[in-house]
Order: C-alpha cells, then sequence, then structure tokens
C-alpha cells in the first residue's frame, strides 16, 4: 500500500465520519405546536397561515403572524427577517425556531427562517377557464 | 364558435407537428446509434459512417425544429398552447430589447422548455464531439447520442405542444366576456423577470449538456481497454463543462444575490447543490487528467469519475424536476408526468449501474501507477489530494441534499439539512485544499528537492504570515463592529452564532486561517503564472483558475462571517435614522397611482421607494459640499389590475450599491406600508371609528357621520357630510358591496382634490351591525397619512472578492481549454503511449 493512498483514505474517512458524526444535531425536526412547546431545542413547526392576523411589528422590525397546524393549536410566530416573496399568497408555511417570549411576556415563536411554498408558483392547475361566473383576470 | 374550431384545428396541426418533430428526433437518434454501431464493425467502410453522420444531423435538425417550433409560440404569444400560456403573458410585451429577450427566454421557464433547451445544446454539442472524435467517433458517439435518444423520450411524455381546451358552445354563452383563444396568459413568474433569465439558464444547460461527453469517452476507454488514449481528446470538454457549470453557478448566485433580497448569494438551496455537486466531481476529474496525461496512472479514477460526474448530474436532474423536494427548495419545479419519472429513473439506472457495473468489470485491467506516493513533496501528491479532498466535498454536498429523500428509508422525518451541516465539514477541507494550492506552484512533478522547495516558497509564505498579521486585526475591528449592531435575542443572529459553536476563539482562527491560505494560492500561483506567461501564455491557465479560487475564498468566508444587518423604518416626514455610519432617509416614492385605485397605497407595477442616503464622513468629499446620492430599493405589485386587494403579489428587489471594499445592500425588510390615519393608538389597524351622529374635525375638515344606510344583504354605506374649510358642503357615501365579497364602492371623493389634483378618498373598512359604527379610511388634503418603510440594510464586506475571483478562475479555466484544444488538435488517429513530460524544475508545466 503506497503512501499516498493512505493518506487519501485517512482523509475521506475522517471527513465522512465527521460529516456523519454531526448529521444529527444541524437537522432540524418537524414537529407540532403542542411539540414545539416541550422542546428545549431548534424546531421547525409546519402550519396554515392565518393571513389576517399578519402585522408589521415596527418596535422590534419583525412580520408577526399566527399559524394553525393540524391539530387546531394556534401560536404567533415573530419572525426577522425579509418577508419572502411568496409569503401574502402562501397557505401554509414551516418555521424554524424556538418557542419564547416576546417584550409584552406573550408565549410566541421565534423564528430566522421561514419556508414558504407558494401555491401559484408551478401551479399545474393553471387554467384559462375558471368554473364560476367570474372570468375576471382570465378572459 | 366556428372560428374558435378553425383556430382550435390549426392549433392541433400545428402541436401534432411539433410532436412529429420529436419523434423524429427519437428515431434518428436511434438509427444513428445503430449505423454508429454497424460502422465499428465494419472498419473500413466509411460510407456507414457517413450515414450515421447524416442520421445524426437529421436528429439535430429534428430537435432544431422542435426547439423553434416552441419558441416561436412563446414569442408569438400563441395562448392555444397550455405550456405558453402557463409560462407567459401579455405583460411581457414592453418596449425595449430585454423584453424581446424575455418574452423568448420564457420558453425555457418551465419543465418542458428546459429539457428542450439541454437536448437542443447537447445536439449542438455533438457536432463538435464527432467533427474532433478522430478514430473515436463510433466509439463514443453511440453512447453520446443515446442520452439524446433518452431527452427526447421524456419529452414525448413531457410535451410541451398540449392545448388549452375549446371549452363548450355553454360556457360562453354563460361567460360573455370569455374568449379563445385566452386574452392573455398566466404570466411568467415574477422572480424570472429578470435579464439573468435570457443568460443565466442557457449558460447552465450548456454545461450540463456537456457532461455527457466525458461520460461518453470513458465508456468507450472501458469498453476497448483504451485507458490513455481518450485523456487529450476529453480534456478540452472536461475543462469546458467545468468553466461553463462555474459561471453558470457564479450568475445564479448572483441573480439571487441582486433579486432575492436575504443578501446572500448561495443557501445551500438543492436546485444550487444540483449543479455544484457535478461541478466539484467535473472538476476532480480535470486534475486525475492532468495527471494522467503528464504522468501516467488514475486510470482508475478518471474513469469513475467521468461516469459519477455524469451520473451525479442525472441523480440532481431527477431531484429538482420530480417534485420530490418540493416542499424543501425554493425554487423546486412542480412535479412531472409519471412516465417521465420514470424515463429519468431509467437513464439513472442504466447510466448508474451499466457505467459501475463496466467499470468494476474493466477495473483489473486498468493500469495502475504505483508511483503517486513515492514522494510526498510532489506536484502529484498535490494534484491527487485535489482529487480526495474535491470528491470529499462532492460526497458531503450530495449527501445533504439527497437528505430529505433517504431519511425517510431509515424510518427519520424528511428534512433538509441546515447550512451548517456543509459550512462545518466544508470550511476544514477548504483549508486543507487551499494549502494545497498555495504551496503546488513550487512543486516539481515526481519529486522535488525539499530544500529547493522550501526556499522557493519562503517568500510568498512570509508574506501570508504578513498577510495573517494583518487578517487578526481586521477581524478583531470587525468582530467589534458586529457586536456592536448584532441584537443577540434574534433567533437569526442567535443561530449564525450558534454555527461557530459560540466560540469567538474557533471563528477568528478558521476566518485567519482560511484567508492566509487563500492569499498564498492567489499569490504563490500568480507569481508562477507571471513566469509561465512570458513564454508559454496558453500554459498559464490552471494557474491562473488558482489565483481566482484563492481570491473567491477569502471574499467568501470574510463577507459571509462579517457582514452586518439591521433593519430600520424610514417614515414619511419622520426623522433620518443612521446605520453602519450611513444615513437614510425617506425621499418619495416613485409609483403612480391607478386610477381605479385612488390613494391606493400599492401604486403601480414598478413601485421604487428613493432613499436619501449620506455615506459617512470619511466618504463624503472634503469641500465641504454634501454628497448624498439616492437609492432605489422597490417591489413589483403583481397582477395590480385585475387581482383583489388579498391576492395581489409582491416581489421585492433590494438595491446594491457597491464600493471597492464593500457593498451597502438595501432591502424592504416588509411591504412598504401606507399609514392610512389611525385611531389605533399602535397603528397597526387602520382607519378611524366615528359612532351614528359623530363630528369630528380631522385636520381642516369638520366630517360628520348622518346616518347608515344600504340594502340588507346586497350594500351597506355610511353617509358622510364634510364640512370643507371654504364652507362648502360635500357629501360622500362610501359602501360595501357585499354580494361582491365586500369589495368597497364610491371610495372617491371627487369634489376635494389636493394640490396635486387626486381626490380625497373615503373607504368604508368595517360597519358594526348593532351600533353602526363605521370604520372609514380617509385621507382628506393636509389630513392623510404617509408611508412607513422597514429597510434591512446589510454592510457586506469584501464581497467584491468573490465575483473578482471567480471571474478570474473562469476566464483561467477556459484558458487552459483552448491550451488542451490546441494540443488535441495535433493529435494523430494511431494509438500513442502517453507523453511523460520531462522533469523540469525551472519551469514546471501547467496544467
Amino acid at each position: 500500500m503506497n503512501k499516498a493512498y493512505i493518506i487519501g483514505i485517512l482523509v475521506i474517512s475522517v471527513a465522512m465520519g465527521f460529516t456523519l458524526w454531526s448529521f444529527k444535531d444541524t437537522m432540524t425536526p418537524y414537529t407540532d405546536i403542542a411539540g414545539a412547546r416541550k422542546s428545549e431545542s431548534t424546531v421547525q413547526v409546519r402550519g396554515k397561515i392565518l393571513h389576517e392576523t399578519t402585522r408589521y411589528d415596527d418596535q422590534i422590525h419583525a412580520l408577526r403572524f399566527q399559524i394553525q397546524d393540524d391539530h387546531g393549536a394556534k401560536i404567533e410566530i415573530v419572525y426577522r427577517g425579509p418577508k419572502p416573496d411568496s409569503f401574502d399568497t402562501a397557505p401554509e408555511t414551516a418555521a424554524h425556531g424556538m418557542i419564547g417570549k416576546d417584550a409584552a411576556g406573550q408565549e410566541v415563536f421565534n423564528s430566522d427562517a421561514l419556508v414558504v411554498k407558494c401555491p401559484t408558483k408551478y401551479d399545474d392547475n393553471k387554467t384559462p377557464y375558471k368554473k364560476t361566473a367570474s372570468t375576471k383576470g382570465n378572459i | 364558435m366556428e372560428k374558435y374550431h378553425s383556430l382550435l384545428r390549426q392549433a392541433e396541426m400545428i402541436a401534432n407537428f411539433g410532436k412529429a418533430t420529436v419523434w423524429m428526433g427519437l428515431i434518428f437518434a436511434i438509427l444513428s446509434m445503430v449505423a454508429y454501431g454497424l460502422s465499428l464493425k465494419r472498419a473500413g467502410d466509411k460510407s456507414m459512417l457517413l450515414i450515421a453522420r447524416f442520421l445524426y444531423l437529421a436528429t439535430s435538425l429534428s430537435v432544431l425544429a422542435t426547439f423553434s417550433i416552441l419558441a416561436s409560440r412563446v414569442y408569438g404569444m400563441d395562448f392555444r398552447f397550455d405550456y405558453v400560456f402557463k409560462e407567459t403573458g401579455r405583460d411581457l410585451i414592453q418596449p425595449g430589447f430585454l423584453h424581446h429577450w424575455l418574452r423568448l427566454a420564457a420558453t425555457w421557464a418551465g419543465q418542458e422548455g428546459s429539457f428542450l433547451l439541454w437536448t437542443l445544446w447537447a445536439c449542438l454539442i455533438g457536432f463538435l464531439v464527432f467533427w474532433k472524435a478522430g478514430r473515436y467517433e463510433a466509439r463514443v458517439m453511440p453512447f453520446y447520442i443515446s442520452v439524446i435518444g433518452f431527452l427526447c423520450a421524456i419529452l414525448l411524455k413531457q410535451t410541451p405542444f398540449h392545448l388549452v381546451p375549446l371549452p363548450t358552445a355553454d360556457f360562453f354563452a354563460n361567460n360573455p366576456l370569455a374568449q379563445y383563444p385566452p386574452l392573455d396568459g398566466a404570466g411568467l413568474n415574477s422572480s424570472l423577470q429578470n435579464y439573468w433569465m435570457t443568460i443565466h439558464p442557457p449558460t447552465i444547460f450548456f454545461g450540463f449538456a456537456s457532461l455527457a461527453v466525458p461520460f461518453a469517452y470513458a465508456v468507450a476507454a472501458l469498453i476497448w481497454k483504451d485507458y490513455d488514449g481518450w485523456t487529450p481528446r476529453v480534456m478540452p470538454y472536461a475543462l469546458l463543462t467545468c468553466a461553463t457549470l462555474g459561471i453558470g453557478l457564479f450568475m445564479g448566485g448572483y441573480w439571487a444575490y441582486e433579486t432575492l433580497g436575504w443578501h446572500g448569494f448561495w443557501a445551500w438551496d438543492p436546485v444550487e447543490n444540483a449543479s455544484f455537486f457535478p461541478w466539484l466531481a467535473i472538476t476532480a476529474l480535470v486534475h486525475g487528467l492532468v495527471v494522467q496525461k503528464s504522468r501516467g496512472g488514475m486510470g482508475r479514477s478518471n474513469t469513475f469519475l467521468a461516469i459519477f460526474a455524469f451520473w451525479l448530474f442525472l441523480l440532481g436532474t431527477f431531484l429538482t424536476r420530480s417534485g420530490v423536494l418540493a416542499d424543501i427548495s425554493v425554487h423546486s419545479f412542480g412535479s412531472i408526468a409519471l412516465a417521465s419519472k420514470y424515463l429519468m429513473i431509467a437513464m439513472m439506472v442504466v447510466y448508474g449501474i451499466a457505467g459501475l457495473a463496466l467499470w468494476g468489470w474493466r477495473f483489473g485491467t486498468i493500469p495502475g501507477r504505483k508511483t503517486i506516493g513515492d514522494s510526498l513533496v510532489s506536484r502529484d501528491f498535490a494534484f491527487f489530494m485535489a482529487v480526495v479532498l474535491m470528491v470529499v466535498a462532492c460526497l458531503i454536498v450530495t449527501l445533504g441534499t439527497t437528505a430529505p429523500v433517504t431519511l425517510p428509508w431509515i424510518h427519520r422525518t424528511a428534512v433538509a439539512p441546515d447550512a451548517v451541516f456543509y459550512n462545518k465539514p466544508l470550511l476544514p477541507l477548504s483549508i486543507l485544499c487551499a494549502f494545497f494550492m498555495g504551496v503546488v506552484p513550487w512543486l516539481a512533478w515526481r519529486k522535488t528537492d525539499t530544500e529547493k522547495f522550501l526556499s522557493k516558497l519562503v517568500v510568498p509564505w512570509f508574506l501570508m504570515l504578513g498577510f495573517g498579521f494583518f487578517m487578526i486585526f481586521w477581524t478583531l475591528s470587525a468582530e467589534r463592529e458586529w457586536a456592536a449592531v448584532s441584537d443577540m435575542t434574534d433567533p437569526g443572529v442567535m443561530g449564525t452564532w450558534a454555527a461557530w459553536g459560540k466560540n469567538v476563539i474557533v471563528q477568528r482562527m478558521a476566518v485567519v486561517t482560511l484567508c492566509s491560505l487563500g492569499f498564498l494560492t492567489a499569490l504563490s500561483n500568480s507569481m508562477l503564472v507571471y513566469k509561465v506567461f512570458r513564454s508559454k501564455p496558453l500554459a498559464a491557465g490552471g494557474w491562473l483558475a488558482h489565483v481566482g479560487i484563492g481570491i473567491m475564498m477569502i471574499g467568501i468566508i470574510v463577507s459571509n462571517t462579517y457582514e452586518r444587518s439591521a433593519i430600520v423604518t424610514l417614515t414619511e416626514g419622520g426623522d433620518a435614522k443612521e446605520l453602519f455610519g450611513y444615513t437614510f432617509d425617506f425621499e418619495r416614492m416613485t409609483g403612480t397611482p391607478l386610477s381605479g385605485r385612488p390613494n391606493n397605497p400599492e401604486y403601480d407595477r414598478d413601485n421604487k421607494v428613493a432613499v436619501r442616503v449620506t455615506p459617512p464622513a470619511a466618504e463624503t468629499p472634503t469641500d465641504g459640499s454634501a454628497k448624498t446620492f439616492l437609492i432605489y430599493p422597490r417591489w413589483f405589485a403583481n397582477d395590480l389590475r385585475v387581482a383583489s386587494e388579498k391576492e395581489i403579489k409582491y416581489m421585492r428587489w433590494p438595491a446594491i450599491q457597491k464600493y471597492f471594499g464593500h457593498d451597502l445592500y438595501v432591502s424592504l425588510a416588509s411591504d412598504a406600508i401606507y399609514r392610512w390615519p389611525t385611531d389605533d393608538p399602535e397603528k397597526q389597524r387602520p382607519g378611524i371609528v366615528l359612532q351614528k351622529g359623530e363630528r369630528r374635525q380631522l385636520g381642516e375638515y369638520l366630517v360628520g357621520y348622518f346616518e347608515p344606510f344600504g340594502t340588507p344583504g346586497k350594500v351597506m354605506g355610511a353617509h358622510l357630510v364634510i364640512l370643507t374649510p371654504d364652507k362648502k358642503i360635500v357629501e360622500a357615501k362610501p359602501a360595501m358591496n357585499i354580494e361582491m365579497g365586500m369589495t368597497a364602492m364610491n371610495e372617491e371623493i371627487p369634489e376635494i382634490k389636493d394640490a396635486h389634483g387626486n381626490s380625497a378618498v373615503a373607504i368604508l373598512d368595517r360597519l358594526d351591525a348593532g351600533t353602526k359604527a363605521a370604520t372609514i379610511r380617509i385621507s382628506l388634503p393636509g389630513y392623510n397619512g404617509g408611508w412607513a418603510v422597514p429597510l434591512a440594510v446589510t454592510y457586506k464586506p469584501w464581497v467584491n472578492l468573490v465575483w473578482i475571483g471567480v471571474l478570474i478562475a473562469v476566464a483561467g479555466t477556459l484558458l487552459a481549454m483552448v491550451r488542451r484544444a490546441l494540443e488535441a488538435r495535433r493529435l494523430t488517429d494511431t494509438p500513442t503511449e502517453p507523453r511523460i513530460e520531462p522533469n523540469t524544475w525551472e519551469m514546471p508545466s501547467a496544467p
């Protein structure tokens, strides 16, 4: 066995070992709102965006809105960052972050990343002729 | 109706012709493969070869015809075609050269079109392949053409020639406004309405298409056991792929940086990764080929890498196109037809399993070279390590990207790993890479005299140490400035911080080490470029690419670690805000209010916020003149004409002020908000609440709410009486149409106009069923709201080094490609032994 191959194999195995070892730490598990309340670390919560609750909080420069998960539980998300472009039309989001409290002592979910899936982006159901009376926008 | 039917028949004819061209492409491709196969049997017979070439020409012309038909439909906005309807719209018809290009670029906006673009490029590159392949033509072309055949088959199942179905006569009777063909399409996705759309996809698909060439050569080499002869011929293609994929990745990154507003250029998104891991594999192959051509050996790893790189690209295509990652990626394409999904899986299985089996079967017969580890102080070893490190990086990125698909196999939830997953192991790998790149110019092939090597390294090494000391002081000051503006309760900041293990020493050491080694890489390689360039200019290409990579490494680590972000809200008429030494002040809105939406904050499609910026004293002229400038962060509001207020889609576009040393990156953190006069102390809800019979002085106007009116279930409104400053009485009846989904009516008050001629507005938002209290958004001259603009400002140091580095690296790669292409031209068609380059020390030969 020559030296180069030994070093090569060593580098590959150390790097891959390290990667696999740190794999678990860098994954953020999905959970529901009840699970997020129990969790002590970062989680991802998926839920329906309640658009009528959306507002921009000037004090802490955050987008605040409520989401509702599959079990009907609701929580307010406080997201500090640029509003995702497709947010306004997105039906649901997965928020990455942790449960915390805001300045008023309310329980909120502090989020640093929102994964927003936009229904209209690559909508296979785009059709020029809707079955409703209103043809506004599609004539 | 008859007119519609004849229009439909005409479209059907065009669609059938389009589908026929795809069939022809597939059939000619298969025939061409067969003819090439037969020509191998009869080696002396040139006529079969000519037939095969002719059939290949026919394949290419068919694909070109398919592309032209689709492009002409898209450019002509023929909305009878489903694809055209979905991917483009009349809002692209605007004056200017760019919009003509954009109308054409919509051709590759969807799944089908981008597959077609890939096929077209593959056909064009094929001409280069058979023209330059010499005696390898008949061996290589069948495998190359098989890829085109697969693509044609996918295009048959995933055809862009579906038609919009013609509605029934009843439908037209019920919808008198409906027309056939539809008057307008769904529109090009707003984030694609950008000049990069015209150039980024063609570039990256060119890179993808050219990946098939090294693959076909490697397969031919394995079958005919010609393990060295293929290297000089395949090198130009490998370098071409490396350069086009590289520049394509750069364009994508710059596009994201310029438009997405999150002040980054790389997000480890699956679509980005899907181009990045083939790039890593093909770059590893380039280094392996240099070793094989100059010194012999590495035949096993090179044939493997060529097959692997192509397979990885198929994997990436499958991951991003099939919709398996739809929940995770920001740019995921929608799902595709099941049949084409199976075809893509078939491609992966056929090329992957068969390729690997062939390689494994031939493994024993490929001559190895035992000398590569003779001396660890040698260029051979440095190149070997380059291959190893890039393969490792490639595996890590592939592992992370496929994790959402593979995790369910081990009964875990499908989650995409965070950026930390990639950054953690890639940082030490980059440091190792930079080290080898920094010392390789001073190493000779085979064996280097250690003393000579050290004596050559000593000058750049000490210069590097000097730069390292400078970096220590620079990072200390950057850390202070970062801490000064960072809110440690912000989870985003905490996340960045946690990525470094909350350890400032680790962070500082990693940054300083990588920057120093990046500096060494750039320095050593530029010294060699200077030396080589004077005697053999073409041979400088590879080293020049390393110069660029070194510069880019510094740019990436510094701009990402020490970028500083903060958000401020600018208000119309409010105070200026200061951030990072710059002062920001709201100047004006540039949009024009739409006539149908009086005083509506949405304005028009292209809303810009003019913000006046005063740079810090150091950047202001010393003669005392105020040097301020305007920047225009903006937001597009799509479908303004037609959508209701809730349905309007926004897209924000940041403003970037470039300096030599940093970028000032300003984007709207949220939509600019129009603040209507409000009773709400927190200013969260717009509108004032008037009780029935109440009178209130609003600015110079006295507004009274006389009584509610309306028809139950149809319309409800509030009867207002307004006394103007010049004692005129004006009545206003803002109302809500309940039948039409609570849409506002009578909002304009044409009798009252402001200085600009805009009418006053009263919009009824709510009428309490019990108390009859009305919530009204009202705007009167001298009594109106103002804009509040949340601005996200990022100070990004040294980011220009990233772009400069990439451009140098690509230029170097292209130079190396030219050199290798010229070398390949001199090749004779007789098999030769690999040329072993003389082990010269004074003039090390460049890759």
